[in-house]
């Protein structure tokens, strides 16, 4: 069940991500540049929220590929409409930004 | 300290460690992930030739990461808070105690401060071993707390009685005081877990 939760700009980007299907741990951290002391306790927070789901990969497909089978993570709809929220809010806050940085008058030194 | 790792045996002892902080039923998963990744992450740098001091130091700063994701395990950040004080107050008790012991329990042969010297160390364990109890929630934690607790309290309210008075108003404080508010706070926030 999803439930409501405010979104950090770490969640945010983190749901993108998944979005965007980089679905392991360390894959979302070097695609969003975040440290793992926040990607991880962050997954959890969402999973909790039921944004995200988390499911451990084929065995046969890790042995494939000669590596131990990796827990992976992706976005469950709740987490998919939280996420066009969350990248609405942004675009709103860029524009607004935008608009009062036109509007300020330059500073002289 | 990472530069020179040939294996990743040492990123996975060190995420063996971290593992030891988190409660029983998920670690097993937990490390798992942890050491799937790591072990991935290794085997695809060496793959790509990519296997350098900065690639390891990388990691390195990764897998120390997972010490705050075991962080996030903790339910009630009350938890956290006490699990700090007692370690804390632990340090000041085994200080104290130690003191005592050797000082005038063992060089001035005197039996009273001897005897509250050792109760004092068994006091500071039992502090630390209730620290790790709610970190990984031990079924036994609630027990351990009350007899740490307890004993705190009767050994100060004991050590400041004339006519010895082998510790000051400061101690009583904090090994009464912290004694009591851990009971407290513990019990509290045991009866706000039932409740959410």
């Amino acid at each position: 069940m999803t439930r409501k939760m405010n979104l950090s700009f770490a969640g945010a980007a983190i749901l993108q991500a998944l979005a965007h299907n980089y679905r392991y741990g360390f894959d979302i951290m070097d695609v969003t540049g975040l440290p793992s002391g926040t990607v991880y306790p962050a997954l959890r927070r969402l999973e909790q929220a039921g944004l995200v789901l988390s499911k451990w990969e084929e065995e046969d497909t890790a042995r494939k590929d000669q590596r131990p089978a990796r827990k992976y993570y992706e976005l469950t709809n709740g987490g998919r409409e939280t996420l066009y929220e969350a990248v609405a809010r942004y675009r709103r806050l860029g524009r607004a930004i935008t608009k009062s940085a036109k509007g300020a008058k330059p500073s002289r030194a | 300290m990472a530069v020179g790792i040939q294996t990743p045996g040492i990123y996975l002892r060190i995420i063996t460690a971290i593992s030891l902080l988190v409660p029983g039923p998920s670690r097993l998963e937990w490390r798992r992930e942890w050491e799937a990744e790591i072990v991935s992450r290794w085997l695809l740098l060496k793959q790509w030739e990519r296997l350098n001091a900065h690639s390891k130091l990388d990691l390195f700063k990764r897998v120390l990461g997972s010490f705050l994701d075991v962080l996030c395990f903790q339910q009630r950040r009350t938890n956290l808070v006490l699990v700090g004080l007692n370690v804390l107050v632990a340090l000041l008790i085994g200080f104290g105690a130690l003191q005592v012991l050797i000082v005038r329990g063992i060089r001035d042969r005197q039996m009273q401060p001897l005897l509250l010297g050792l109760v004092g160390i068994v006091v500071c364990s039992l502090f630390i071993t209730s620290g790790i109890a709610l970190l990984r929630r031990w079924p036994t934690v609630r027990r351990l707390v009350i007899v740490t607790g307890t004993l705190s309290i009767l050994l100060h309210i004991y050590g400041v009685l004339p006519p010895h008075r082998n510790m000051g108003f400061i101690a009583l404080i904090v090994g009464a005081g912290y004694g009591l508010i851990m009971l407290l706070v513990f019990e509290w926030n045991e009866k706000r877990n039932l409740v959410s």
